[in-house]
Parts: C-alpha cells; structure tokens; sequence
C-alpha cells in the first residue's frame, strides 16, 4: 500500500488535520484564558495533541512525535488535576502551541527538526525544570525559584552556569542547595546532574517572570502543575447559556477551493447572461407577454439566489482572526505594560475566506496601535477618572450588504492639537490652517505621519496607518474614524461582502461606457457655472475646483483623463458624480450619462494589457460588451496626496 | 466471504489510513468518528470485527466497548484496540471493558491486516 501517491494524499490530510488541530487547540487556551473554559476543554486540548502525536508517529516526523508526546504529559498532569490551569501555565501554553505550530509547519515543509541542535527547543523534556512559587502576595518583592535541572544535562552541552548567573543580574539572591538531592557513594553517576537549588530572588516579580518566560521560550516548556497561582480575575464577554453549551458540530465536506472558484466564476458567467438575456428581450415584442416575462423575473431570482449561496461558500467566520486578534492584544498589553481587557462580539459573522486573510495584517498594526497609543497607561487612567485597566472592543457585524469591523478603545482619544503641529512641521499642511476635526483625524492616514512621542517597538515598525488604508482599498473597504477627547477612538473597516461582484454605477463618457464602484459615489448633480472655481497654475493651463457644500473639491473630466477626448470647456449642466473618501468629498468627475446602476462581475486584466491607475479590472456587459472598472480614488492626482490636500477647506483658497 | 470492519477514530488521517489498509487487504470497511457515533454505525451493521481508538470526544474507547459489549448481537464480535497508548494498566482497563485485542499506533499495515484475520477470520 506504500504508492508514493495514496501517501502524499494521506499526508496532506494529516496535515489539513494538524491545521484544524492547532486551532481547536489555540481556540481551547483562549477559551481558559478567558475563565470559559471547563475540564472537558482541557480533554480536548490533550485530544488535539494526541491526534496531532499519532499522526506525525505514523508519518515518522519524529521532532513533532517527540514534542507532542511531551506537551501531552504535561496535559496529562493538567487533566488529572482538580483545578484548571492558571494563566501563567496557559501562556506557557500558549508559547508551546506556537512551537507545535512551528513543528508542523517544518514537518510540511520536509524538514522534521529531529535529533538536530534543535532538540534543545523541540523537546521539553529536556528542559531543565523550573518552578516558581510565588507567596500569596501578587506584588511581593521577592520570588522563589526551585532549580531542578534535568539529569541528563550536560550531555546535551549544557550547564547551570549562566542560569545562576542570568537570575544573579535580576536580583539579590540566596541560593540553597538542596541537600536531600544529594545522592549516596553508592547511587552517584558522575554523568549525572543530580543537583537541585532553591532560590530566593529579591527583585520585582515581572522581571523574573519575564526571564521565566525567556528561559521557556529557549528550552521549551517546563511547567509546574502542583502550584497554583491564582488567575487575577478576568473579564469575560457577556453570553448566554445557549453560546455556552457544546454546539452540535455540522456535517461538512471537503472540497479544494480551486473548484469553488471555478464555480464562482461560472456563476459570474452566470449573473452576465442573465443580464445579457434580459437585455436583448428588451424592445422586442416579448416585452409585454406575461409568461415570458414572470420567468424573466424568476430566472433573475435565481441567479442571485445561486450567486449568494455560492458567494456563501467561500465564507468563513472571522473567529480565528479575532482569536488571533486577541492574542496579538494580550501580548502587546504585556509588553507595554498596560492592562487591557478585550472584548469581542460577532465573532460568527462571516466574510469571504481572502477578505479575512487580507485582513489580518491591518488589523494587527490597528491593535497594536490602539494598545501602544490609543489607551494611556493606567496611573493617567486613574487620574482621569478611568478604570485601570483599558478596553478594547473588537465587533464584526452585517450592515446593508457589507461588512463592518470596528476597532474600538476607550483611551484618550486622538490628541488632534498635536496632530495638526505634526502635520504643520512635516509640511503636510500649510501653517494656521483651518481644518474640521474630521479633517484632522484624516491627516492620520497621511503617509509618514507618526504622533507618538517615542517610537516605541510595538508599533512604531515604519508602517503607518496610511498603510493601513491602502490595505483596505485594495480589498475594495473604506477605513473611518471617529474620536472623542478622553472617551476613545474608533475605526470602522467597511468591507464588500465579496470580492468577485462590485455594485456598480455604468456611465458613459465620450461614447465609451465605463464602470465606477457605487460605494465610492455620494452624489450626482448637474454643475451650474456658479459652482466652478478656475485657478491658473504655472504650467500655463487652469484648474478647476468645484464648490460643493462650504467646500471646494478638484473637478475632474473622466473622458479627458482616460484620453477619450480633449477637456469640454463648457461645465454648465454637466454631469458631475460627486466621490466621497474616509466620508469626506474629495472630487467631482465629469460624465456623459448614467446608463444603469447594478451588480458587475469582476474580472482582473491579464498582464499582457498596458495599465493605467485609474483602471482597475474590467467587466462584461448584459450586452456582451467589455467594459472597464474605474478606480475613482486614483483619478485626482491630488487624491494620491491624502485627501486633506485634495478637499481643502473653503477658508483657506477662496 | 470479504470481512466486514467497523472502524473508530476520531482522527481524519487515521481513519483515512485504517480504510486505505483494510481496502487494499480487501476487507469492507465502516468508519466512525468517535464513540456515540460508533454506536450508531452499529445499529445497521453486523461487522465481524471493531477497531477503536481509546482517546476520542463525546465517548471514549472504554466506554464504547463497554456499550458494544452490552449489546446481545455484538456480545462476541472481537474489538481490537488501535491507539497510541501502551501502559500495562490501560490495557487491563480495555480488557476488562471486553476489548480482544491491542494494537499500538503507528500500525505496521501488514501487521494490523494479519490481527483482523486472525481475531475475525
């Protein structure tokens, strides 16, 4: 039965598996952390590592076998225990799964780190056992370390050595030997280690948690399940007996996404048809006969039923992007030492499998941000009258055919004086201007623009909100902010349901028709004279600016931009679709004519066509015809500034 | 006569592997995917041998050979355990529970084959 390929395949599931294993597994410490768990997520958490051992055993990747056998003791331990772990035994928990993932990711990748100079990390067991009793007293000033190496510690190289001295920089120590370890003349292998210490550390706790931690992180884990600590109490979201209970698991099958994507591409296909078919009924003597007609309408209903089943398929619950979310929180908090409770809610809404996984990167900078910037450090909480320790709220929720992920603190809120300096003294801005606090908070998403004091290494890695931004307009989003002085910062992440169909405006222009994203349209007027404003620039030419409400905002000529025709001289009565960034206008495109408003299916250009900013995929009519998809955000070039600079306030030009 | 198998795992790639083997030796098999559901499958079947795991959710090994063994019709039907485990005393426990036999993962597929036949045949 060993055909390399019935392998291959048994191989792939097994790590499939592993995938789903490791979440389970992630999802379970999460679930104690938050004091939800119960003693059967303990049972699951040995059940994952269990499966995940006799799997890699089968496969021969013994690294992993080893590894997961070690961490399973030490479940085991757990799981005969009366008490649930402590949150210092989850985070080494924590700390373990990630190597477990490491492991398997090396194992799917050919490289089983197996009796390599990696055994050190990759098997526990070799660790040298640590302990640490804490008294009852969180914040007392000294700690107990029980030092028990393992036996067979220095055949593999190592020594106690810079252990004694690591803890000797951290404090002043009193070091015991512990007699009883001793061993007889008759017992003693000189190849052995044999000895145990009993340390007492005067110094703050944290650091010497922290080098717990670092002496864990190096040799793996080492946990001490006799000793409780007592979990300092946490917050947990509320929910109802119904979320509580084990939730009947769904029949499911497996399918490769390559075939979904084939689907959704033929019911695209599909959605065009129809249209076309509709189209050409039109204007023909069917147009009026009832049963053609009513099934017409039926076959539309149809198709868009098919469209959002199929749509359906592709999506997923955003659960373990905030589960990584909150942990990616946890960690931040504790670097940065602030104490921060995170609350999510609609961790079941679902969006499409790329969305989510595009969306991990902002959203990771985004909490970072709100942790290291946006709530201040406890002792300034208190004195504003504060609970010490922050919130943040994390909330996915439907809205009128979108997705809405919201990023909420309840920190400081966005210091805007010292935004605006900022922005004034990199010259992003022009001094004393006048700007709206809406326009202020924009300024945020300017390239280069960083407003804490210090760069800190939790967020201040060189990638800016406006990074932030882009990564949500790639994904077809839109970014808002919204902050209260004192009372917090919220981002909001409006997002497509997906990213294969785009509600669309059709418009021509100069005889081409051309397609623009509804989201990004606010308004259509038609410009009278009044409303233009002509500046001359240096080049010769003129700019024209369009008054919109006590704003003026760049006009631009759609035909003459895609090189359609020269600019019309004449704007009275022109068409003008007024588009809107962050909420806030920014330009006025010139068009001939609105020929429809629906559904477009996207479809990307190879390669092989020339590009042009302002075209970003293209589109097949009900008429059959090719059409092209505007991206309107990169028609002004002003727009590519920032969109401060694009809409600049009424005050300050005219 | 082909044999016919029930197999309880309630990992995917080994339930996967048992089926892969036992189809190649021509042997008919049925999977579950832990306790309760074993049961289940049972209700329909009359195989000539069970294989189970010991750590599954929902009804662990023991308790599902315990359940088996209550049932008139399967009060013989050889069960071989299939697991990672191999402590003495938790081999007595699935012995006591009724279980014919142990095999411990990863199975030689060879090997597993031979104990069906020789348990069942």
């Amino acid at each position: 039965m060993r055909q390399p390929e019935p392998m291959a395949d048994l191989r792939a599931t097994f790590f499939d598996e592993c995938d789903e294993l490791m979440e389970a597994f992630q999802d379970g410490l999460d679930d104690l952390g938050r004091g939800g768990g119960t003693h059967e997520t303990v049972h699951a958490l040995f059940r994952s590592v269990h499966s995940i051992k006799s799997g890699a055993a089968t496969f021969g990747f013994d690294g992993l076998t080893k590894y997961a056998h070690n961490l399973e003791n030490t479940l085991t331990r757990l799981r005969n225990d009366k008490s649930l772990p402590s949150l210092a035994e989850i985070s080494d928990l924590l700390r373990a799964s990630d190597h477990l993932a490491a492991l398997v990711t090396a194992a799917r990748q050919g490289s089983d780190v197996c009796d390599a100079h990696d055994t050190q990390s990759a098997a526990p067991e070799n660790a040298r056992k640590l302990d640490i009793r804490r008294g009852a007293d969180e914040q007392s000033d000294a700690a107990s370390v029980h030092l028990k190496p393992a036996t067979d510690l220095w055949k593999q190289g190592l020594s106690c050595r810079e252990v004694l001295s690591d803890l000797g920089a951290i404090g002043q120590c009193e070091v015991r030997l512990d007699d009883d370890a001793i061993p007889t003349i008759e017992t003693y292998d000189p190849e052995q280690m044999m000895l145990t210490w009993q340390i007492d550390v005067t110094c703050h706790t944290s650091p010497i948690e922290e080098w717990i931690g670092k002496q864990h992180a190096a040799l793996g884990l080492a946990m001490n399940t006799a000793d409780q600590v007592v979990p300092p109490e946490v917050k947990q979201p509320e929910r109802n007996s119904a979320t509580t209970a084990a939730p009947t698991p769904k029949a499911t099958i497996r399918v490769e996404l390559e075939r979904v994507d084939r689907m959704i591409n033929l019911v695209g296909e599909l959605v065009i048809n129809q249209a076309m078919l509709a189209q050409t009924m039109e204007g023909t003597d069917l147009t009026g006969n009832l049963a053609y007609g009513s099934g017409l309408d039926d076959f539309l209903r149809l198709t868009r039923d098919l469209q959002d089943s199929v749509m359906q398929i592709r999506a997923q619950p955003v659960k373990p992007l905030f589960m990584r979310m909150a942990r990616i929180c946890r960690e931040t908090a504790h670097t940065v030492e602030k104490p921060v409770d995170l609350i999510m809610e609609g961790a079941d809404t679902e969006i499409d499998k790329t969305v989510i996984e595009r969306l991990t990167e902002p959203l990771t900078h985004m909490i970072r941000n709100a942790v290291d910037h946006g709530i201040e450090p406890p002792d300034q909480r208190k004195a504003a009258g504060k609970a010490a320790n922050g919130t943040i709220k994390l909330r996915a929720l439907h809205r009128s055919g979108q997705v809405i992920v919201e990023l909420s603190d309840d920190g400081a809120g966005i210091d805007r004086a010292s935004v605006q300096r900022k922005a004034e003294t990199q010259g992003i801005i022009g001094p004393n201007a006048r700007l709206s606090d809406a326009e202020i908070d924009a300024l945020l998403f300017h390239p280069g623009l960083s407003t804490a004091k210090t760069v800190s290494d939790v967020s201040g890695r060189g990638v800016g909100m406006d990074v932030v931004r882009s990564a949500i307009h790639a994904l077809g989003g839109r970014l808002m902010v919204e902050s209260r002085p004192g009372q917090g910062t919220r981002f909001s992440i409006a997002l497509p349901l997906t990213l294969a169909v785009l509600d669309s405006m059709i418009i021509g222009a100069q005889g081409h028709t051309l397609v623009l994203p509804l989201s990004a349209i606010r308004e259509t007027l038609h410009v009278r004279p009044s409303q233009v404003v002509e500046l001359p620039t240096s080049s010769g030419g003129s700019r024209r600016l369009l008054r919109y409400n006590d704003r003026v905002i760049p006009i631009c000529d759609l035909a003459d931009e895609l090189g359609f025709s020269p600019r019309r001289s004449d704007l009275d009565g022109a068409l003008a679709l007024i588009v809107t960034h962050e909420d806030t206008a920014t330009s006025a495109i010139i068009i001939d004519e609105i020929l429809e408003q629906r559904q477009v299916v996207i479809k990307g250009l190879q390669d092989g066509f020339a590009t042009h900013p302002c075209i970003a995929a293209a589109t097949i009519l009900g008429d059959g015809r090719i059409a092209l998809i505007v991206d309107p955000y990169e028609l002004t070039p002003a727009t590519a500034q920032g969109s401060t600079q694009a809409a600049v306030p009424l005050a300050q030009t005219g | 006569m082909t044999l016919q198998i029930l197999a309880v795992d309630d990992s995917r790639t080994m339930r996967k592997m048992i089926q892969m083997t036992l189809e190649n030796a021509g042997i008919e098999t049925h999977l579950a995917d832990d306790g309760v559901n074993g049961l289940t499958a049972l209700e329909g079947l009359e195989p000539d041998a069970i294989i189970t795991d010991i750590n599954m959710p929902n009804l662990d090994g023991f308790g599902f050979i315990d359940a088996v063994r209550a049932q008139d019709k399967h009060r013989k039907t050889p069960i071989l355990v299939l697991t990672t485990e191999s402590a003495p005393e938790l081999k007595a426990k699935a012995r006591q529970a009724g279980a014919t036999g142990w095999v411990v993962k990863p199975f030689d597929p060879d090997k597993l084959v031979r104990a069906l036949n020789m348990i069942a045949g």
